[in-house]
């Protein structure tokens, strides 16, 4: 998965964070668990690798709406351009 | 000649442009107008950071073009810290308007890239009673002009309603910022090139930003999280630098996000994200020009 070059991505001290595409002017807030994935999208993970990271990152485990969730999350990502595919 | 346009910020710092040739000169002087800057001749030690050539005016050797193609009427050249735009010879069949607004977006943008602490700036202009500048900043569509119109009907002042230029004085732990006034193009594209000024001058020490959103029970002003008002910041600095942006290579765009990303960092040691939750039956006035002096998260977390 590419991640567009011009991205970005800024952490908050509440542990939100920010994405933003100067080319646009547009941003994208991400809450914790968004950004702990746009983290291990930036490792060059896919998206099943991440929900594997996050699965891993959770000791109680993950909703069953989780794997569904995510996948709109990325979907998101490309359409407004913060992923290249 | 006085063929040479000089925007002095409140910080200090100089940006110039001139013009060779009638039809680029004709570029200046509706700068000139619409800013109330008086065209001057060169000087020698104010290099113009751009130069507007018409076609028959073009330098042997303009430098290197930054654009394949054109923009705005113009061929885009770079040559040792200067910009260079000779006009297209069909120049005239590009709109009159963008070949105005072009040269001065890209030279404002180029006193980011230079690091003159001042960057361009999308949102309305409310004077408070004391002559400072209160800014409210939003995404389009929310309601900024109707804000300001709010303000002047309550008997307030807004001076600006578009673009204006942020400046700033860092000198140790102290951030002074400032702000000036830039056309409110909606308004030129109505009026006309010729229809209305927007002086450049006077500086305005900045008092407050508010981010604006739309209240639901009352008006008044809120705390804002932090990313939101980092995005509307950002938003708000890269609203009028998206179209200038095209001369930049990849590497140069992430320089300049990088350095906008400081001054946000820097708004943040002088300003409390806040937002105006406005309603359009609320005292405007009475809200904002009572409002106290910004203060930082850190600061009243000290406090």
């Amino acid at each position: 998965m590419k991640l567009n070059p011009l991205v970005v991505y800024q952490e908050e001290f509440d542990q939100s964070a920010l994405l933003f595409r100067p080319d646009t002017g547009e941003s994208f807030m991400l809450n914790q668990t968004a950004s702990f994935l746009w983290k291990e999208l930036m490792k060059g993970k896919d998206e099943r690798e991440a929900l594997d990271a996050l699965r891993a990152a959770c000791e109680d485990g993950l909703p069953p709406a989780a794997e569904q969730e995510i996948s709109s999350f990325i979907a998101e990502l490309k359409t407004n351009g913060y992923l290249a595919d | 000649m006085k063929n040479f346009l000089e925007l002095i910020t409140g910080n200090g710092a100089h940006m110039a442009m001139c013009a060779y040739g009638p039809a680029a000169l004709q570029v200046l002087e509706r700068l000139s107008f619409m800013l109330a800057l008086p065209l001057r001749e060169s000087r020698s030690d104010v290099p113009a950071m751009l130069a507007l050539y018409a076609p028959e005016e073009a330098p042997e050797n303009p430098g290197e073009n930054v654009e394949k193609n054109f923009c705005a009427g113009y061929f885009i050249y770079r040559q040792a810290g200067r910009l260079n735009l000779v006009m297209t010879p069909d120049y005239a069949e590009v709109e009159e308007l963008a070949r105005v607004r072009f040269p001065l977006m890209l030279l404002l943008m180029q006193g980011t890239v230079n690091d003159l602490s001042c960057i361009m700036l999308h949102g309305a202009m409310l004077e408070d009673a004391d002559g400072k500048a209160i800014v409210v900043i939003a995404s389009s569509g929310v309601g900024k002009s109707t804000t300001a119109r709010r303000f002047i009907a309550a008997g307030g002042i807004a001076p600006h309603d578009d673009q204006m230029l942020l400046c700033w004085n860092s000198t140790g732990a102290k951030d002074d910022f400032f702000i000036h006034g830039l056309p409110t193009w909606s308004r030129v594209f109505n009026r006309g090139l010729d229809g209305e000024v927007f002086p450049f001058t006077p500086r305005r020490e900045v008092k407050n930003i508010y981010v604006l959103t739309r209240g639901t029970d009352r008006e008044e002003i809120v705390e804002l999280p932090m990313a939101a008002w980092h995005g509307h910041l950002l938003a708000a600095f890269f609203e009028h630098m998206v179209w200038p942006e095209v001369i930049l290579s990849t590497a140069e765009k992430l320089q300049l996000s990088a350095k906008v990303w400081n001054l946000v960092r820097c708004l943040d040691r002088r300003f409390r994200p806040l937002s105006l939750s406005a309603r359009l039956d609320g005292d405007l006035l009475k809200t904002l020009q009572h409002a106290p002096r910004q203060t930082p998260v850190k600061e009243k977390n000290e406090a």
